[in-house]
């Protein structure tokens, strides 16, 4: 199928790079995290903070009509790699991320700690911050600033993701927060995890429109996009593979002493 | 036999040794261990312990030369018994006089055990031990053969006062590693020093003797260089450690009074169990009440968990039932000739001919298992006949169960009490089984168990999943969180399937979650006389990864190669 007009353009921080491309590989390596690996044919200088657009398209003349890669980042421990043959010219290998896997690393400054309005404020504030340092075995929180008003997981979950620069869909029920501490060693979107995970063993990215989806296993909402239909033309080949799947014998559910 | 190591662990780290200006005080140690391990003789879950049989440390300078060899031996006839024997080598690059800097070995230590009480822990052994080494002897000096103070200043240094004889000096004598430690050594290839390897020149004995309650030991140590000083310690002694008896107790079985059906469950009554004796002397019988009743528990028959009578909308199908997924289907099954045939025999649709033997019942099988614990409530009054009371909550409306009880004094369970069966007719229904506790910090932990499964098997097969819900809720609202929690965990058990296609062209718009429509590929199989005609299953398919790659053609355009597509199947719920 070489003869479909299909053209891809790669931009260096908003420089049409492509002519030193001699390929490009996207894949996903997990429901959220988009990789891709080009293949320079020439050195050039960059740099851990040089941005990176990917771009595809059908059409010639519209050469931007799908982005494959927005904003993306190689990290520097993994993007010099070089490889010289007798005669050929050298190709030097970069292999990076899109802007989630960049988001997904985010941290808070301050460690957070998260307090519903209700009385004894200071009390209770106090109280979180002496709880969490028993239960981590006297590890300190250091600097602390405070999230005020979080009276709800809903309204967490949504300020967390605002925090780390991304849109954010809950599907799971509601409850009344605790004062609860970020751990400092968790990013936002870690926080996040740690606080959808007993309802949403499913959490995944609409890149599309930048939104992290916290949903239910048991009813999966596919997001509306396009159905994707597979002429048998096009199908070279099909496998399939059972997936081992966790049996689940007993839940052990948590709740800290603050009512 | 011996013990021979079997198990080899070796280890190598930086050591900070001497600074000086050379030298950036850096060293590096490596030790190399054999153990013994034993073969996996205690049946499954017990780890045996290793033996450690022999180790070897090498000290290395910044250098990379090798300054210090520490070799040690341990030797066993049989694993956990005592050792009969430990060596140990020294070799050392020190400098010795008249040897200079080399490596060689400086010391030589052996032990000796008396295994005369193999039973009981290696410092209760009679030993001996020999250590031969280096020894370093000044000489005297003859001051006429040399000038100008030349020797007066050498001994200054050495710390040497000279002495008139020819013979040596027997009580400057030095082990290697005092002198080399110390300040003992001169060096210099003139000076007076020399030094001999000297047999056995420290031996102690152990002595060990045994008593009904302890062992006595007394040491005696000698030493060649200082052959007046004998030391003697001791006696020491070590107490043995008591040993418990326990007699066999006649526990008695308890017996259940009374079960019946109550709105929480099915209600037991137990009573009696425990010891009973007869103090002849005194012609009386002695009682002892258990302090506790195990109590358990096999389902003999019980009407499916559904939805009716669920008032607290907690039901959720069971997720397995639901048979794996699969791909393709087989949709026709005819002859050579098209005429529709029945498919493939298989077991079952084997008639069965006359002289067949009768297939085996299946058979029923009983299993109990423990559900609780529960302590004697008369436990504290004397000769008072033991008493509980035990509610089984996770029971079913028309089930039928069968129980019996024990009892329990210390280590000690007493045999089954009488079984009783029990049709439960209480009241309400119960899908998913919530169990609360409270611990000492005041945490609440909710328990919840996983609906039965007929898929696969009981008890323990799983997984235990922990979470941390951070809540203010209150105590009453907390069953219904619990109730959203974890069926949400249990669903993600459904069993799953995943699909790799390749597919010809790069495919733009792809997004995790997307629906996919699969082509109907239809073929067919030919097996004996039979026609078989398969197709992929129209299912509902979403898109959960791919992986794509362009490369640039000679021409300048691009190609796509290897362009795959991962898929899941799709909940329908």
């Amino acid at each position: 199928m070489s003869q479909l007009d299909f053209v891809c353009t790669v931009l260096m921080d908003g420089r049409d790079v492509s002519p030193w491309v001699k390929s490009v590989e996207i894949s996903t390596e997990d429901k959220i995290d988009r990789k891709f690996t080009i293949v320079f044919s020439s050195w050039d200088q960059f740099s851990e903070a040089n941005r990176w657009d990917i771009y595809g398209s059908y059409n010639p003349s519209q050469p931007n009509q799908e982005i494959l890669i927005r904003n993306g980042r190689i990290p520097i421990d993994r993007w010099r790699s070089v490889s010289v043959g007798v005669g050929a010219v050298p190709q030097v290998i970069g292999t990076g991320y899109d802007y989630v896997w960049l988001a997904k690393r985010k941290a808070p400054r301050k460690t957070i700690v998260m307090m519903p309005d209700r009385r004894d404020y200071q009390a209770n504030l106090k109280k979180a911050v002496n709880d969490f340092q028993e239960r981590n075995d006297g590890r300190p929180i250091g600097r602390y600033q405070v999230w005020p008003s979080m009276t709800n997981l809903h309204k967490a979950l949504t300020r967390l993701a605002h925090a780390g620069g991304i849109h954010i869909s809950i599907q799971i029920p509601n409850y009344d927060l605790a004062p609860y501490v970020v751990d400092p060693k968790f990013s936002y979107w870690a926080a996040i995890e740690e606080l959808a995970s007993p309802f949403a063993p499913n959490i995944y990215y609409v890149r599309q429109n930048n939104t992290l989806v916290i949903a239910d296993r048991q009813s999966e909402v596919m997001h509306s996009s396009n159905k994707l239909t597979l002429s048998p033309k096009i199908v070279a080949g099909l496998s399939a593979v059972p997936i081992y799947t966790r049996r689940i014998r007993r839940v052990i559910m948590r709740i800290p002493a603050w009512r | 036999m011996a013990l021979t190591p079997n198990e080899f662990v070796s280890t190598s780290f930086d050591i900070p040794i001497e600074t000086d200006e050379l030298t950036e005080g850096m060293g590096n140690m490596a030790i190399d261990a054999g153990y013994y391990k034993p073969g996996p003789s205690g049946g499954e879950g017990k780890e045996e312990e290793s033996v450690l049989l022999e180790v070897k440390r090498t000290i290395t300078n910044y250098r990379s030369t090798v300054i210090r060899v520490d070799r040690e031996e341990w030797f066993y006839d049989v694993y956990k018994g005592p050792p009969t024997e430990f060596k140990r080598e020294v070799r050392s690059a020190c400098y010795l006089p008249g040897m200079g800097r080399s490596l060689r070995k400086v010391e030589e230590e052996q032990v000796v055990f008396w295994t005369f009480t193999p039973l009981t822990s290696a410092d209760n052994l009679g030993r001996t031990r020999f250590v031969s080494a280096f020894v370093v002897y000044d000489l005297p000096v003859d001051p006429t053969k040399t000038t100008d103070g030349e020797t007066t200043q050498k001994l200054d240094d050495a710390q040497i006062k000279p002495s008139g004889t020819d013979d040596r000096i027997i009580s400057s004598g030095k082990l290697w590693s005092e002198a080399v430690s110390g300040s003992g050594i001169v060096e210099d290839e003139s000076s007076n020093q020399i030094v001999k390897w000297v047999n056995n020149v420290i031996v102690e004995h152990d002595l060990v003797e045994e008593e009904p309650d302890k062992w006595i030991i007394w040491t005696i140590k000698k030493n060649a260089l200082r052959p007046q000083d004998v030391q003697v310690d001791g006696p020491k002694f070590i107490k043995k450690t008591g040993f418990r008896y326990q007699f066999p107790v006649p526990m008695q079985a308890p017996e259940i009074k009374k079960a019946s059906s109550t709105a929480n469950g099915v209600r037991l009554t137990i009573v009696g169990g425990g010891v009973e004796f007869e103090n002849k002397w005194l012609r009386e019988k002695i009682k002892i009440p258990p302090d506790k009743y195990n109590i358990y528990r096999a389902l003999i028959a019980e009407p499916p968990r559904d939805e009716s009578g669920d008032k607290e909308d907690w039901w959720d199908p069971d997720p397995s039932p639901e048979g794996r997924p699969h791909v393709i289907g087989t949709t026709a099954t005819t002859d050579q000739g098209g005429t529709p045939s029945d498919p493939l025999p298989g077991p079952s649709s084997i008639p069965s001919e006359p002289g067949d033997p009768e297939p085996p019942e299946e058979p029923t099988e009983v299993s109990f298992t423990m559900i609780g614990t529960v302590d004697n409530d008369n436990a504290r009054r004397w000769r008072d006949e033991g008493h509980a009371e035990f509610v089984d909550g996770d029971v079913q409306n028309n089930g039928e169960y069968e129980y019996y009880a024990e009892s329990i004094i210390g280590d000690n369970t007493s045999p089954e009490s009488n079984h009783v069966t029990i049709i439960y007719t209480g009241g309400d229904h119960r899908t998913h089984r919530l169990g609360f506790r409270t611990n000492d910090n005041g945490d609440i932990e909710i328990d919840a168990d996983a609906p039965n499964d007929p898929g696969v098997p009981p008890d323990d097969y799983g997984e235990v999943i922990e979470v941390e819900i951070p809540t203010s809720e209150e105590d009453d609202d907390l069953e219904d969180l619990a109730g959203e929690v974890a069926p949400r965990q249990f669903a993600a058990t459904e069993p799953d399937i995943s699909i790799s296609i390749d597919v010809l062209i790069p495919l733009l718009g792809l997004e995790y979650g997307q629906a996919v429509i699969l082509p109907e590929v239809l073929w067919e199989t030919y097996g004996n006389q039979l026609i078989m005609s398969q197709q992929t299953l129209p299912e509902n398919w979403m898109l959960s990864g791919f992986n794509m790659r362009f490369e640039r053609d000679n021409a300048g355009g691009w190609n796509s190669q290897n362009t795959t597509l991962s898929l899941r199947k799709r909940s329908t719920t």
